[in-house]
């Protein structure tokens, strides 16, 4: 079964389009969604939630559509925006409070060992947090309620190192139960990279590609070279290639590429940014 | 819906935690010393009803308060992905607003009653006739706030609502003058001579119950359709 399949998804406003952006994620698995700044991530995400309307296609959330029932769903879907939304006069355990009248799933333990792991206050109101400590209060209501799937908006911004990587730690424990699926966005490709399974990319509205992170590793790779040897190749093998007074570097599909040509492993980073600024002319 | 009135409560309370004793205490301390709460007295004592319309008028704004805490914070778009309905969320800040309101009239109602009761300075009609007034001055506010705050902003609700505040009430004018020049004649008390204002205040009270209403259910649909 399917966490989220979205299919032909458009939203279009005046300076902006998302353009038929089909995709699916397994239960079980994580998909990181890497995309410039506008590049449509929070878009799609806030279509997913059913945050604003689509103007065509389907958004299916854990087998249901996500405008039948939002209500059912949500009681499965842990979600942290790009910016954690409760009241500034609040403290952790009001917060806890309120949101253990509004999960059924809610639990109170889970929260505590959430509160303590992270080193958040109890009685520090809301407004005296600093933004890492906003989006780890969030991280910790959308953890302990039993969610299905995460939904994770930048959620790793604003984190220092440290808490990012033990969050990044907490992301991957979350997706060992198979019932359970992570969308998460950001602009930290190295963090996504470490524990997605797959990787879609958007830019300016369109999604240019959805694949299994290993697939990518195996499909594509890097090539040192100068401009005569790629020359010789063939211009179709290649996604986008960099030039630099010590010649070329460019990321091709393996297949392409004669087997004697000596090759480097890709990183979904630079693959995004050849894809994206790769210049083939 | 709990852990949205549960957030209200929190919010409110911290909030408005000042606010409230003093419109209490002040309200019922003038009642207490006053000696009429006729609005439209001919005598000095104008002054002692207006305090009680005031707060009404502040405990209306308590909703589109609420709510523009609410977008400053991001709580009304992180609550839509959680287990409520938009619907909900507005029903509760309306729901907030009719409680509040609800017990100041009560607490105010009884300051009063037990005034009528022990001395022989109020009368009943100068109740039912403050109640008219507290009704409007409490209701209105929400009604005419609410669903420009959540289709603009609260501050263009609040705008609003001053410039239209001031034609209600002079179209309540118009209507009192009109209709007190039709029963002026046959006065004997001054409620006698004031029948125009009754049923001006009255009417405008029961209009304002209406427009509660209405605009609880339009702030539904606009809130539905708002894509935040």
């Amino acid at each position: 079964m399917n966490a989220l399949e979205v299919n032909d998804l458009c939203k279009a406003y005046q300076a902006f389009t998302l353009d038929n952006i089909s995709f699916e994620l397994p239960s079980g698995c994580i998909m990181g969604l890497v995309g410039e700044n506008g590049a449509g991530k929070s878009t799609t995400i806030k279509l997913i939630l059913n945050m604003i309307k689509r103007d065509r296609g389907t958004v299916k959330l854990l087998g249901k559509d996500n405008r039948d029932n939002f209500v059912d769903i949500a009681e499965d879907l842990g979600v942290v925006l790009d910016e954690v939304g409760f009241a500034e006069v609040l403290n952790s355990v009001q917060v806890g409070k309120i949101m253990s009248k509004t999960f059924k799933n809610w639990n109170q333990k889970v929260y505590e060992e959430y509160l303590d792991r992270f080193s958040l206050p109890r009685k520090k109101k809301f407004k005296n947090y600093s933004k890492g400590m906003k989006m780890k209060l969030g991280i910790a209501v959308a953890l302990s309620h039993d969610p299905k799937l995460l939904v994770l908006d930048e959620a790793t911004s604003g984190l220092d190192p440290v808490v990012r990587d033990d969050f990044m730690d907490i992301v991957t424990e979350f997706t060992r139960d198979e019932g359970h699926s992570v969308l998460m966005s950001s602009h930290i490709v190295r963090d996504l990279e470490k524990v997605c399974d797959y990787i879609a990319f958007l830019n300016d509205g369109k999604l240019l590609l959805c694949e299994e992170k290993d697939r990518l590793y195996e499909k594509y790779c890097v090539i040192h070279c100068s401009k005569e040897t790629f020359s010789e190749l063939d211009n179709n093998a290649f996604l986008g290639k960099k030039e630099s007074p010590y010649g070329i570097e460019a990321i091709a599909d393996r297949s392409r590429i004669p087997s004697s040509f000596e090759v480097s492993p890709i990183d979904i980073e630079k693959l995004f940014i050849f894809m994206v600024k790769g210049d083939l002319e | 819906m709990k852990g949205l009135i549960k957030n209200d409560l929190y919010v409110f309370g911290k909030t408005f935690a000042w606010v409230l004793p003093i419109i209490f205490v002040c309200s019922a301390l003038i009642v207490i010393f006053s000696e009429t709460i006729v609005f439209f007295s001919e005598t000095d004592e104008l002054l002692y009803s207006f305090p009680c319309m005031y707060s009404c008028v502040i405990l209306g704004f308590v909703p589109a308060t609420l709510y523009s805490y609410d977008k400053r914070s991001g709580w009304n778009k992180y609550n839509t992905v959680m287990p409520y309905r938009r619907r909900d969320y507005v029903s509760v800040k309306y729901l907030f607003g009719l409680v509040v309101t609800f017990l100041y009239i009560l607490f105010i109602s009884c300051v009063i009653l037990i005034k009528i009761n022990t001395s022989d300075q109020l009368d009943f009609n100068d109740y039912i006739f403050m109640l008219f007034i507290m009704v409007l001055c409490s209701l209105a506010p929400v009604a005419i706030i609410m669903p420009i705050s959540l289709k603009r902003s609260p501050q263009a609700g609040f705008i609003i609502f001053g410039i239209e505040f001031f034609v209600i009430v002079f179209l309540i004018g118009m209507a009192s003058g009109f209709l007190d020049a039709m029963f002026e004649e046959n006065a004997e008390n001054w409620y006698d001579g004031s029948q125009g204002n009754f049923i001006a205040f009255g009417g405008a009270a029961l209009v304002s119950v209406i427009l509660y209403v209405i605009s609880w259910f339009r702030s539904i649909k606009i809130y539905e359709k708002a894509e935040l």
